[in-house]
């Protein structure tokens, strides 16, 4: 018999009807995708809060701003400037330069800045919540590619089985067999997207709401200075 | 600076090209264990057959060192022999040809005296001609006798465990029969129902109705209710040739017995 050969996974993938196929793919693809920006946004977001507690350590070390401003330079200028780094670098930046005009008020000088460190905070949350979703698109809609390459493979396994003489579960076994292969890679794709995406958005979440945290310190910190210095 | 996708492309590459080859070699392995017991009746018979093959096979090979410095040595004689039934035959040629002549001279005074012996020879052999067909008659009707008690033995034998799967067909069939309400006591069904090796139903039909429609549809829903029968299937796996000769179309017959009216 070659139902052997037939009910083997590339069989049963190969004896597919072109649409299911292209659904197969569609999810093969979607999955290597979302395998990739899971890989990246985790390899991300472990490195934004490695940077963040360092930086946090060394903002709270009691060291000069100045100095800690010097420090971060020869990172800025190969542009690999990140998270709270950056909020610090941009206000700090506004902050001197409306200082050293002198003219503007204490008022204007920290509205200045805080409009500055929103700027890069909207920035940062960009890059913190990219991809993301994407991997929630994966994971709420490839399930229901899946099911529709199956319904579509059931369909004409079944449309095949009206024209038998003799109906048995043999005739109409291998087309469902091979229609559930897709809405088993539907599965598949959608799985480790959907818990990468509420990992990874709780994750987005914590590192922002710290971001916003360390911005309103820096920013009273900033405050001081402008109103013990008039 | 959003972290590199390179690494990250590869290890989710790499990781689906490992599950799909896990998935194909896996499923195949399953896949073979899987395969095996279909086959079972086809199976039994295969065996049979290589088990006998193999017997013979085996036997050979034990003896065939000596077998072969046997066979070189009859060769050899056998060579040894023809070189000198060759010369004996030419030298009895000679022997032949020179008897001929001699004979030939004799044979006419012969031949008178042969004639009158030939016709008294005859009439012994017929005799006893007549004598060894009577002998051989009697012992072939004795074997003959011998052949039908055992074919009668075998018959009945044959019959007891025919009737047995007869019987057992029927208590399957009407243990789902459902009783239509228009069948009668005393109505008669006779149904021929075609067996494969396996037990299964192919063929049913009706060879004598009982008069209603309804109940002659009633007993073949029932056969095809069944539609297996563990007993046939046994039967044809240890007699096959009975199995053939008797039950591969049987024919029952069903009595409406036993209803309150």
């Amino acid at each position: 018999m070659n139902a052997g050969e037939q009910l083997s996974l590339w069989g049963l993938i190969s004896s597919a009807s072109l649409l299911v196929q292209l659904v197969m793919l569609l999810l093969l693809l979607a999955s290597v995708i979302s395998w990739v920006m899971i890989i990246q946004r985790g390899t991300y977001l472990s490195r934004a809060r490695k940077a963040m507690i360092n930086f946090e350590r060394k903002f709270w070390s009691g060291s000069d701003l100045n100095q800690l401003f010097r420090d971060g330079n020869a990172a800025a200028e190969r542009g690999r400037i990140d998270g709270v780094e950056s909020l610090f670098r941009a206000g700090f930046t506004e902050f001197t330069r409306l200082r050293q005009q002198g003219k503007s008020s204490p008022a204007a000088v920290m509205e200045g800045t805080e409009r500055a460190m929103r700027v890069a905070m909207s920035r940062e949350q960009e890059k913190v919540e990219m991809n993301l979703p994407f991997l929630a698109t994966v994971g709420s809609v490839s399930p229901y590619i899946g099911l529709f390459g199956t319904v579509w493979g059931i369909m004409n396994s079944f449309r095949g089985l009206a024209t038998m003489h003799q109906a048995t579960i043999a005739t109409v076994a291998p087309g469902i067999s091979e229609a559930l292969v897709a809405t088993a890679m539907g599965l598949f794709a959608a799985i480790p997207a959907v818990m990468a995406y509420n990992r990874y958005s709780a994750k987005a979440e914590w590192l922002l709401s710290s971001y916003e945290t360390f911005a309103e310190e820096f920013s009273s910190i900033l405050h001081r200075k402008v109103h013990a210095a008039s | 600076m959003n972290g590199s996708y390179g690494p990250a492309i590869v290890i989710s590459v790499a990781l689906h090209a490992l599950l799909i080859a896990v998935l194909t070699f896996g499923w195949e392995a399953e896949h073979k264990k899987e395969l095996k017991p279909m086959p079972k009746f086809v199976q039994a018979k295969l065996v049979q057959l290589e088990s006998k093959s193999t017997q013979e096979r085996k036997a050979p090979p034990k003896v065939d060192l000596i077998e072969k410095q046997r066979r070189q040595q009859e060769l050899e004689r056998q060579q040894k022999a023809a070189e000198e039934k060759k010369r004996q035959a030419a030298a009895e040629r000679k022997k032949k040809e020179e008897a001929d002549k001699k004979r030939k001279a004799d044979e006419a005074a012969r031949k008178k005296k042969a004639a009158e012996e030939k016709a008294r020879k005859e009439k012994e052999r017929k005799e006893k001609e007549r004598q060894e067909k009577l002998e051989q008659e009697r012992k072939s009707a004795f074997e003959d006798a011998l052949q039908d008690e055992e074919e009668i033995h075998d018959a009945s034998s044959d019959a007891a465990a025919v009737m047995s799967v007869a019987q057992a067909i029927q208590q399957r069939i009407e243990a789902v029969w459902s009783r239509p309400p228009s069948a009668r006591n005393g109505m008669v069904v006779e149904v021929q129902i075609n067996f494969v090796p396996t037990g299964r139903v192919v063929a049913s039909t009706i060879t004598r109705g009982s008069g209603n429609a309804a109940v002659d549809r009633s007993v073949l829903t029932a056969v095809k209710k069944v539609e297996v029968f563990p007993e046939v299937a046994e039967v044809a796996r240890e007699e096959p040739s009975l199995f053939e000769r008797q039950i591969r179309t049987t024919k029952l017959i069903f009595r409406v017995e036993g209803l309150r009216q």
